[in-house]
């Protein structure tokens, strides 16, 4: 009792807390330099990045078009500057083709080798930008490095690589793109058949022959369906129209009507019609949109039918559509004039055709 | 000291003075002569360039209506090889030992000068100081070495050297980077097109729109650009420009709500106007055209489909 009461007196408490307060202050004061610390490292290495920017910045636009030699920019880059150099190129590169990025091509050619190793590196940032900037500036000759990023276990990796062969690549490299899409399936559909569109008309074969091959996945077919949509491929409609012929998939067979729509001629006809009939509303709809592109006179009688007898409102506002698009419009504003609770659905796709 | 100097000799020099003084303050051998010719050289950085005779003679060369003399300073038997991979370009050669080769370059007035680094006759940035440093440097100045540290690689540099080349030299690179050189400082051909054209330039990255308008200045084109849509409707009355370049997506105005608004000026009714965009579906480019749009460019682009394109809408429509 004694001793603790020896061991509590005032003086050994204020000690006590004059330790605990110095040692929190020392904590703090430290916690304090390595945030200066880390604070100086940082705008250190922005002002020695900016110094070389700004070394480089007279020359790189009289390189990259053509007015001086890309050896003025190279003799500026020191080896160990390889990266942020090839980061700075990069910048460059999403912005130009032709001539242009075949100089931009030739100023990093002596600094990729860097980023091979970097192409595997454990952090999945890192793999990317290397992955990108090979892409960029380094196809065909890094093509190994980065076709092999598609089956990268990082989702985000696999798609830098897949936009950098697509678009720095065209369609020469769509067919290990394709056999890699599937990885893709939580992506916007209009999003990727929008980027492999971009390789321009050379696609059109590889993507027919995905359209039909059963080896790909519907998800994929369906892409691929789209794309030749957005591209307006026009031997893809004898493709699709074949395809229709036989049972499909619901959303292949939804993604070939909407192909058929676009690009098909009146021989198709016949491989759209069933669909009229179709129980799932859906390809009913997008089987009248096909009627409006390649359909007759007599189809003109079965859309105004279905107009004010489908069951599904959707079906009636395209069979509208379709009759317009066929030339019917009189007999759709007669149909608008009609007594009947569909009627208005006519005034209504009338009323949007005048108002554009 | 950049009074006469562009900003990439200026750097280089100071980059080398940096290291020469770190070399100094390590006690390093032969640093105190690296830093005594690089003051040198920023000493007279204030004389002034030399002008008139070099530019046009250099003009000359580039267009093929003159011969050139080529300079090789250093061990006769190691230059031979540049000799003989230069001889295809016309240029003459010349041979001098390290202690001459001042008064020799005066003597010939070089195109070329080529510099071996070190030689049993001395060290070749003595030479380079006396002939080759800003802001006198001749049309192209080589040095070449058996073996290049980067410190040196950077002080030749510094003192006025083009590139630095290691031996064994390649003939074929050695050929192309002289003609490619040659043509490059020539002086650019007048443009074709009447000069002080006005071209008004809307787009908002800082990059794409460098590249744009350095493509239109170097043809003579009066490129006045913004970075938003709003501030180049409100200036485009006072502009009076000849064609209108509009990239699409913008801050406060698009491009294409700024293109409708510019067909709405009486001014603007009938001047060509480009949208130019990354956006590549028919949708923005019918809806471009149904706006009056005379052209649609997409990016990525390149600047010669870009230049031919403004060529040909600055053009009469009779010539169209």
């Amino acid at each position: 009792m004694n001793g603790g009461l020896l061991l509590w007196s005032p003086e050994s408490v204020l000690a006590a807390a004059l330790v605990t307060i110095t040692f929190l202050l020392a904590v703090t004061a430290g916690f304090m330099l390595v945030a200066l610390g880390l604070r100086f490292k940082n705008a250190h290495r922005a002002a020695a990045w900016a110094r070389r920017e700004a070394a480089w910045d007279p020359l790189i636009v009289d390189v990259a078009h053509g007015l001086r030699p890309p050896e003025d920019l190279l003799a500026l880059v020191d080896p160990r500057e390889a990266l942020p150099f090839l980061e700075y190129l990069l910048r460059y590169a999403r912005r130009l083709r032709g001539p242009e990025l075949t100089v931009l091509h030739r100023l990093a050619e002596p600094f990729l080798p860097r980023l091979v190793g970097r192409a595997s590196h454990r952090a999945q940032p890192v793999r990317a930008l290397a992955v990108q900037a090979l892409g960029a500036l380094g196809l065909p000759p890094y093509e190994d490095v980065v076709i092999a990023a598609l089956d990268d276990p990082a989702p985000y990796v696999a798609l830098v690589a897949c936009k950098a062969l697509v678009q720095g690549g065209g369609d020469r490299y769509l067919e290990p793109v394709l056999a890699r899409l599937h990885r893709f399936d939580h992506l916007r559909g209009s999003f990727l058949a929008a980027m492999l569109a971009s390789t321009g008309p050379g696609a059109g074969p590889a993507l027919r022959r995905a359209l039909v091959e059963a080896p790909y996945p519907v998800s994929v077919r369906i892409i691929a369906a789209r794309t030749l949509m957005e591209m307006h491929d026009l031997p893809a409609a004898d493709v699709a129209a074949d395809l229709l012929r036989h049972p499909q998939d619901r959303e292949l067979a939804a993604a070939l009507l909407r192909l058929l729509a676009q690009v098909g001629r009146p021989e198709h006809r016949p491989a759209a019609r069933p669909y009229l009939e179709d129980e799932d509303f859906v390809l009913r709809a997008m089987a009248c949109r096909v009627m409006g592109a390649v359909g007759t006179a007599e189809d003109q009688e079965v859309l105004a039918r279905m107009l004010f007898g489908d069951a599904s409102r959707w079906v009636a506002i395209n069979a509208a559509h379709a009759l317009l698009v066929m030339g019917g419009q009189v007999r759709l504003r007669a149909l608008a004039g009609a007594a009947h609770e569909r009627a208005s659905l006519a005034a209504q796709v009338l009323a949007a055709v005048h108002h554009l | 000291m950049s009074g006469h100097l562009d900003s990439h000799a200026v750097w280089l020099l100071r980059r080398a003075l940096d290291e020469a003084r770190s070399a100094v303050a390590r006690g390093e051998a032969g640093a105190e002569r690296r830093m005594e010719r690089l003051q040198r050289v920023v000493a007279r950085a204030g004389d002034g360039p030399p002008e008139g005779d070099t530019r046009a003679a250099l003009d000359a060369l580039a267009r093929g209506t003159a011969a050139g003399s080529v300079l090789l300073v250093g061990e006769e038997v190691r230059l031979r090889p540049v000799a003989a991979a230069l001889d295809p370009l016309g240029l003459t050669p010349h041979y001098a030992g390290f202690p001459g080769a001042e008064a020799a370059w005066r003597r010939i007035a070089p195109f070329l000068t080529v510099i071996t680094l070190e030689d049993t006759g001395g060290d070749g940035r003595d030479v380079l100081v006396d002939i080759a440093g800003p802001p006198l440097p001749p049309p192209l100045c080589l040095i070449i070495a058996r073996a290049l540290d980067p410190a040196t690689r950077w002080e030749c540099l510094a003192l006025g050297a083009t590139r630095c080349l290691t031996e064994p030299l390649d003939p074929t690179e050695l050929a192309i980077l002289t003609a490619s050189y040659l043509r490059s400082r020539a002086s650019p051909p007048p443009p074709l097109q009447r000069p002080e054209r006005r071209i008004l330039l809307a787009e908002d990255d800082a990059i794409t729109a460098r590249l744009v308008v350095h493509l239109l200045e170097r043809k003579g084109f009066d490129v006045h650009h913004f970075s938003d849509g709003q501030a180049a409707m409100d200036a485009a009355e006072a502009i009076d420009a000849d064609l209108v370049i509009l990239d699409v997506n913008m801050p406060r105005l698009d491009g294409f709500t700024a293109l409708a608004q510019l067909r709405s000026l009486h001014r603007y009714a009938h001047r060509p106007i480009v949208l130019f965009t990354s956006y590549d579906r028919e949708e923005e480019k019918v809806r471009a055209f149904m706006l009056g749009a005379n052209d649609y460019i997409t990016k990525p682009f390149s600047g010669g489909e870009f230049l031919a394109r403004v060529m040909r809408l600055l053009e009469p429509a009779s010539a169209r």
